[in-house]
């Protein structure tokens, strides 16, 4: 069960092992992208090409859906970024249970964007987690998990790439090891130590240039490319896409959000700095800071966020 | 219906009740007051404050009568919500909800669209979109960690409460059009004392 490309390289994998794939569940087609047209996801697309049986139930609450998933006789159901809530009655459906592919060192960043979270809030790794599924959002006693730093270069996009492969090699290592010894061993997660990773906001994205250089470096590589993170310059918003933590001392009598050379250096919270280095401005195309400078998007001066409407 | 707290300038939450005969109801904060427009502070632990706090709440709803209400609408500026959607009238059987903290952990894609009210808003409906399923976690009455899954009403109701905490109120979801033409109702039925 999944649906997004993080789904897709574990279901690859298990296809390419030569394991006996039953079935597959994905969201339902919608529209997307240019002109809003119907499009399957990349799972229901990759599932269909290689003549598996595609199953897209708009909820799996309704006892019909319910009732079809049963008649699978599944021994075991892999599920990777689904988007729909699993009722009791398909948690208990195949015989060994449902396992996830989770985007995090369980029980740290439970929920919707653990990939994002663990890379906002300067975390030194993260990793995968494969878990027996319960009720509960992102419960389960955990079976397999390996862990990858992070570096203060990390992006979201490189860490959900990197996540979706690990994540593919323990879903075949559990089934692996479900072969081998009939069961698993799992261990049960320490709810006082979870954290929650919610769904993430457009107004996530607000630069707060009160943060230190180091917060505002990881949420510009967390959060994008979506909701992006972005500030504003006389009167106009600026989509920030790369910038890099200034490690000179610097002194703190500036704004912070001040724009002081022609470099790109900005003032931030508690007297650190960071360079922007390619911004993309409101209605304009991406480019790098130097462009944007001649370009008149920023002047060196410039106080930035000066002047947000706090509820956009 | 009186309001005592409408010229109140100060918005810090108070420790304990202010009217103190216990278990007489609150009075409900009606539109417009700047109480509704702020973020509600989370509670540190679950005591018997918080208890008394949950019970005279849920009393209040239920007298009001409504489905939920949550602590900003009283004029106490924590996270607390009570909700209970049995249809009381119709002799169901309450099946109340106590929560403290609540938070939208997950929520579908898929939307929905339902007419919703608010005790703060009178004899006011619109129509209002929000994720059809959510999945919320929060602290019980007993102060243990606690998850829910809702959809259909309870759903809508649960993110109607939890947005008051956040000092959202429904009418924020509707054209600006809408949203002055009920404010105005309001004002002209306080006008006429008919709350």
């Amino acid at each position: 069960m999944g649906t997004p490309d993080f789904a897709l390289v574990a279901l690859n994998a298990l296809v390419e092992a030569g394991e006996n794939v039953v079935c597959v569940y994905s969201r339902p087609p919608r529209p997307k992208g240019r002109g809003h047209q119907v499009q399957k996801s990349p799972v229901h697309d990759y599932a269909e090409n290689c003549s598996i049986p595609v199953f897209t139930p708009k909820s799996l609450k309704d006892p019909i859906a319910q009732a079809e998933f049963d008649s699978h006789d599944l021994d075991v159901c892999i599920v990777a970024a689904y988007g729909l809530i699993l009722p009791e009655a398909v948690l208990d459906a195949p015989k060994h249970g449902c396992l996830n592919i989770h985007g995090s060192l369980l029980p740290r960043w439970r929920g919707a964007a653990p990939i994002q979270y663990a890379i906002w809030k300067g975390d030194a790794e993260t990793g995968v987690t494969i878990m027996q599924m319960e009720k509960g959002l992102d419960t389960g006693a955990m079976i397999l998990k390996e862990s990858v730093p992070i570096s203060s270069s990390t992006t979201a996009a490189e860490l959900h790439d990197k996540l979706a492969y690990i994540g593919a090699d323990l879903a075949l290592e559990a089934i692996n090891l479900l072969a081998k010894n009939g069961q698993f061993d799992a261990e049960k997660q320490d709810d006082s130590a979870s954290t929650y990773a919610s769904m993430l906001k457009k107004s996530d994205g607000i630069v707060d240039w009160q943060a230190s250089a180091a917060e505002i470096s990881s949420q510009v590589r967390a959060l994008n490319p979506w909701p992006g993170v972005w500030t504003c310059a006389r009167g106009k918003r600026i989509k920030m896409l790369a910038v890099r933590v200034c490690k000179d001392d610097v002194d703190n009598s500036y704004t912070p959000g001040t724009l002081e050379n022609k470099s790109g250096l900005v003032r931030c919270g508690g007297g650190s700095a960071l360079y922007i280095e390619r911004i993309q401005p409101e209605g304009k195309k991406a480019m790098d800071i130097s462009a944007a400078l001649n370009g008149g998007y920023l002047t060196s001066g410039d106080v930035l966020g000066a002047g947000q409407k706090a509820n956009q | 219906m009186m309001n005592i707290y409408t010229q109140r300038q100060d918005l810090t939450a108070p420790e304990k009740p202010i009217i103190s005969i216990s278990m007489s109801n609150y009075d409900i904060i009606m539109v417009p007051d700047a109480v509704l427009k702020t973020e509600a502070k989370q509670v540190q632990t679950v005591g018997t404050d918080i208890q008394k706090q949950l019970d005279r709440m849920l009393q209040t709803m239920y007298d009001a009568p409504g489905i939920g209400l949550a602590a900003n609408q009283v004029g106490m500026l924590n996270r607390v919500i009570v909700m209970d959607l049995a249809d009381r009238e119709e002799g169901e059987e309450a099946t109340p909800w106590f929560m403290v903290n609540p938070e939208v952990i997950w929520e579908s894609e898929e939307m929905s669209v339902m007419q919703e009210g608010c005790l703060s808003i009178p004899q006011q409906f619109a129509d209002v979109e929000r994720p059809a399923q959510v999945r919320v976690k929060y602290l019980d009455y007993d102060g243990k960690q606690a998850e829910m899954e809702a959809s259909g009403l309870l759903s809508h109701c649960v993110q109607h409460e939890i947005d008051h905490l956040n000092g959202v109120l429904f009418t924020d979801y509707l054209t600006s059009l809408k949203r002055n033409m009920m404010l105005k109702k309001v004002d002209k039925l306080k006008k006429q004392g008919l709350l």
